[in-house]
């Protein structure tokens, strides 16, 4: 196949094409062509609101978040499910998975919600907005009595012969600004000269 | 309070100011003064790849489905659970909505890759980067084993609301799936213009 005699019609392609093309280079780790598809685009100008790019990042932010909320929660269930299967030979072990997953839920929570404070934005009406189910708050107020405290999920920890240690809420609160920063770094000043 | 002063100030708000105040004014369900703060937002223009709209429309179609579900998975596993703990005709009865809840997973999850077939999108490709992505794969396999095919579906619908007939046809399909898939995305994509 001539690739040199494709990649001269690259700049006829039509927008979903040029889409499904990158994410097949994408998927097949092609960085070269992804990059010679994303150079040949035709370049077309819009006008929008100065807020729409700061409101796309967060956004996303919310979305990444209520995904691994969501995670943490099918986790949750499966490993309590999984504990009720008298033909397990280790049940300890989903015990300790189950305790994992309710402690990461409700850290998480409170990372994110000193992280949209900080923001001045309202981390719940975030969440609620980008999400259309209700279990999350459902969960959101019951979680915290299921939970272990960090000190009872480390001593699990040792007991089970496991090294390492819980995230604390301060380090998931470091890791959503470390994600904002990424995303609003060269070029999102907040003052209205933001770029795509 | 004036609110008709502030507003002739609104103009002035730097994005990361305007912002927080669209969002806490459609919190507290005021969307005049939403409405009021978004048009009064400056104008930028934007020099861009053609196909920004329609890359950044299905990232967002691929993570909204992909949260439902998750969404679904821990609704099944915590039915199941449930189903354990109940006994008799409860437990029967909840095990048959952990079943109900893997039919649904299933048919979006196939309503999915037909959608992504059209568009000719690996249907797992952004899925791949995602939290939850593992949980999603094993949900998979579990809803092997743990839910209604159509039929089955059907019938248990049919022992609340009516006729099985029309409860069969009222069912979710994959092709309706992507059907509701193909508008949402294209309602986005035209949004974007």
């Amino acid at each position: 196949m001539n690739t040199n005699s494709l990649a001269r019609m690259y700049d006829r392609l039509a927008p979903m094409e040029r889409v499904a093309l990158i994410a097949a280079a994408d998927a097949r780790g092609d960085e070269v062509e992804q990059r010679r598809l994303d150079a040949t685009a035709p370049v077309i100008h819009l006008r929008f609101a100065d807020y729409l790019w700061p409101s796309i990042k967060i956004n996303t932010l919310a979305l990444i978040y209520l995904t691994e909320q969501l995670d943490a929660l099918a986790n949750y269930w499966h490993a309590l499910w999984r504990l009720d299967d008298p033909t397990d030979a280790e049940p300890e072990d989903w015990l300790l998975m189950a305790d994992m997953s309710a402690y990461y839920f409700v850290c998480n929570a409170d990372a994110w919600r000193r992280f949209g404070s900080e923001l001045n934005l309202d981390p719940d009406y975030l969440a609620i907005s980008n999400y259309r189910g209700w279990l999350l708050q459902f969960c959101a107020q019951r979680m915290p009595k299921n939970a272990p405290t960090r000190e009872a999920l480390i001593a699990r920890y040792r007991e089970q012969g496991r090294a390492g240690e819980p995230l604390t809420a301060d380090a998931m609160l470091q890791g959503w600004r470390h994600i904002y920063r990424l995303m609003t770094e060269g070029g999102d000043s907040g003052d209205g000269g933001q770029k795509p | 309070m004036n609110t008709n002063g502030l507003a002739k100030q609104y103009d002035k708000l730097t994005p990361r100011e305007r912002l927080p105040l669209i969002l806490a004014a459609s919190a507290r369900g005021d969307e005049q003064e939403a409405d009021r703060l978004a048009n009064a937002a400056p104008r930028v223009c934007w020099r861009v790849v053609d196909y920004l709209g329609r890359g950044l429309s299905h990232l967002e179609i691929n993570h909204l489905h992909f949260m439902e579900l998750l969404d679904l998975a821990a609704w099944h596993l915590q039915m199941l659970l449930a189903s354990d703990a109940a006994e008799d005709k409860c437990g029967e009865r909840l095990l048959g909505i952990a079943k109900m809840y893997g039919f649904v997973f299933k048919v979006k999850l196939a309503g999915w890759r037909l959608f992504c077939r059209e568009q000719r999108i690996d249907p797992e490709l952004f899925w791949s980067f995602l939290p939850g992505f593992t949980t999603l794969k094993r949900a998979e396999e579990l809803m092997e084993c743990a839910a209604f095919d159509r039929e089955a579906a059907a019938a248990f619908l049919a022992d609340t609301k009516g006729e099985i007939g029309e409860v069969a046809d009222e069912l979710l399909t994959p092709e309706s799936v992507a059907e509701e898939l193909r508008q949402v995305f294209e309602a986005r994509v035209e949004w974007w213009g």
